[in-house]
């Protein structure tokens, strides 16, 4: 950006962000208190140069300073974006925006001669038309009976018809103010049971907000889970499962999964193509996060979520000892030493094994869970499929001959493939 | 920062844009495409194209004010030369070849990055115009608290 003052000095500097206001002003971020800046409040003229993001093809903007904004649609959104980017440098405060000064754009000039690349994501994307893609999206999650079938039908129909490859799927978790993952796809370790804070990174700045965001011109270096790591003391990295992540995000996406009001779960996506996404795939994001968040709100109501078969089931050496330690008030259950799980989940695995190992009973009731005292679900909106979906997911991850498997609407039943031994 | 730590940055394959005003106080744009600073500072010699940088090369005729923006794209060191051009010609042969070892410096940098080379061709162009500037202030550009310092001992 160049600036000039009333002397007629000019100024030229490097800007983070220029945000499109809508067709006539732009905004800049006001972070420091720099030349430019009072520059501006002498001579409002300016010249911005910028770069379409997939193409590098360079624009001159010839812009006129008309105002600062603290507050507002334009300062919320620039904040968040600041904030995302902020927590993954682990720069806090020192990146805070002050305010945006916004620009009329007077003049643009596209400066020709130089880009050889084609604008637009350079991958092939399969190309179905929109309302047929939402006829068969919605369709396909509406036909769901199970939760777990509305995620994988979720994920894998907009890997299809859409072309995202790596999506990661939120829900609320059992602590204030966290999600756990649930569901992911395109990544080599599935990550089911990793935690996120609300307020935390793009999905958690996503919750915190209920809004959709995303992030276009990621560094390389700066890596998607990164904040959350971070974050964790070394304690409590010996029971985090990680996130799963691209080793080199370029572009990130992340829409709330809300119903009736209540935030359900996030939903993310990422790329290692800069820019990736369009205005479509953001529409497309916003829709499925909508249709996920209704199917939720449907199906949470209802006891059919453990899978009737159990072909899932990974095969186990039956002479297998399974030593399995809860930790009472932490509420946390390791297997072999290796951690499992943790809250809710850890405390029905913990009162399923007791039972069993005390009375022979393999045979078990959603009723039973919400009966029992040992376990702190709550009240109202327990989400004790979810959990249990979790929980059955965790073990089949972490190749434990333990299992859930359904019986039944609202019924399972555990079944060991060796010997567990319990201890605390 | 020092002048030797801002020789050393410019060695680095560093960024530039170059920040110019009209008669009328408009401020104007354009890339530059290789620079040099002498070695006490006083005097800055950089390159830029005639097609490109049209409006620039009309506001240094007629003010010389010149203000160059430099930054290292793999960690953002960066700094500012400001001063008045006094020479603007043609660009030598051998300016040229100084341009282009510029630029081959210039495209490991922003490969670190991720840029790849065929997106990397749309950052660069082949300049055809020298402008030497007298060198009035230097300052540090870095982002952050010490921005908008001048250099130490200058």
């Amino acid at each position: 950006m160049a600036t000039c003052s009333k002397e007629g000095v000019p100024n030229a500097s490097y800007l983070s962000h220029v945000y499109q206001v809508d067709d006539r002003h732009v905004a800049t971020s006001f972070q420091f208190f720099n030349k430019t800046r009072s520059n501006l409040l002498e001579n409002p003229y300016a010249t911005i140069q910028v770069r379409y993001p997939s193409n590098n093809q360079p624009y001159r903007l010839r812009v006129k300073y008309i105002r600062s904004e603290d507050s507002g649609p334009v300062f919320d959104e620039m904040n968040v974006k600041l904030d995302v980017i902020a927590s993954y440098e682990g720069m806090g405060s020192t990146f805070k925006l002050r305010a945006v000064d916004i620009y009329e754009v007077l003049e643009i000039e596209k400066i020709e001669g130089r880009t050889r690349l084609q604008s637009g994501p350079c991958e092939e994307r399969p190309e179905v038309k929109d309302l047929e893609l939402m006829r068969v999206l919605s369709d396909k999650l509406a036909r769901a009976d199970r939760l777990e079938e509305l995620f994988d039908q979720a994920l894998s129909s907009l890997n299809l018809y859409l072309g995202w490859s790596h999506m990661i799927l939120l829900l609320a978790g059992d602590k204030e103010k966290t999600l756990l993952t649930h569901a992911s796809f395109g990544y080599s370790r599935g990550g089911v049971g990793s935690e996120v804070k609300i307020g935390e990174g793009l999905i958690g700045l996503c919750a915190q907000h209920r809004r959709l965001y995303q992030l276009s011109a990621l560094q390389e270096s700066v890596r998607y889970a990164q904040a959350v790591k971070q974050s964790a003391s070394g304690d409590e990295l010996k029971t985090v499962i990680p996130l799963p992540g691209l080793e080199r995000p370029a572009s990130q996406m992340a829409a709330p999964i809300v119903c009736h009001g209540e935030l359900l779960g996030v939903l993310a996506l990422e790329s290692e193509v800069k820019s990736y996404w369009e205005e479509r795939d953001m529409l497309f994001l916003s829709l499925a996060a909508n249709l996920l968040g209704l199917g939720l709100s449907a199906l949470l109501g209802k006891d059919k979520t453990m899978s009737s078969s159990s072909a899932e089931t990974p095969p186990t050496p039956s002479e297998k000892i399974w030593r399995v330690r809860f930790c009472e008030g932490d509420d946390l259950i390791f297997i072999n030493d290796q951690y499992l799980i943790k809250n809710v989940p850890a405390q029905i695995l913990n009162y399923l094994l007791v039972t069993y190992l005390k009375t022979g009973r393999t045979e078990f009731s959603n009723k039973e869970l919400r009966a029992e005292k040992s376990i702190q679900l709550p009240e109202f909106k327990d989400n004790l499929e979810t959990r249990l979906i979790l929980l059955r997911k965790r073990l089949i991850e972490q190749n434990c001959g333990i299992h859930l498997v359904s019986t039944g609407r609202g019924k399972f039943k555990i079944e060991i493939l060796g010997r567990v031994v319990m201890s605390s | 920062m020092k002048l030797d730590e801002l020789q050393s940055l410019l060695n680095h394959g560093v960024g530039m844009t170059l920040g110019t005003r009209s008669p009328e106080m408009i401020p104007e744009l354009t890339d530059v495409m290789g620079i040099e600073l002498s070695s006490d500072g006083a005097r800055v010699k950089f390159f830029i194209s005639k097609s490109e940088a049209q409006r620039s090369l009309e506001n240094i005729e007629d003010n010389g004010w010149v203000a160059l923006s430099l930054s290292r794209p793999t960690n953002y060191d960066a700094a500012q030369i400001k001063g008045r051009a006094d020479v603007l010609r043609e660009i030598t042969e051998d300016e040229r070849e100084f341009s282009r070892q510029w630029l081959e410096k210039y495209r490991t940098e922003i490969r670190l990055i991720g840029v790849s080379p065929l997106a990397a061709s749309s950052l660069i162009f082949e300049p055809d115009v020298t402008v030497e500037a007298q060198v009035t202030e230097l300052f540090i550009q870095t982002p952050g608290a010490k921005a908008g310092q001048a250099l130490e001992g200058q």
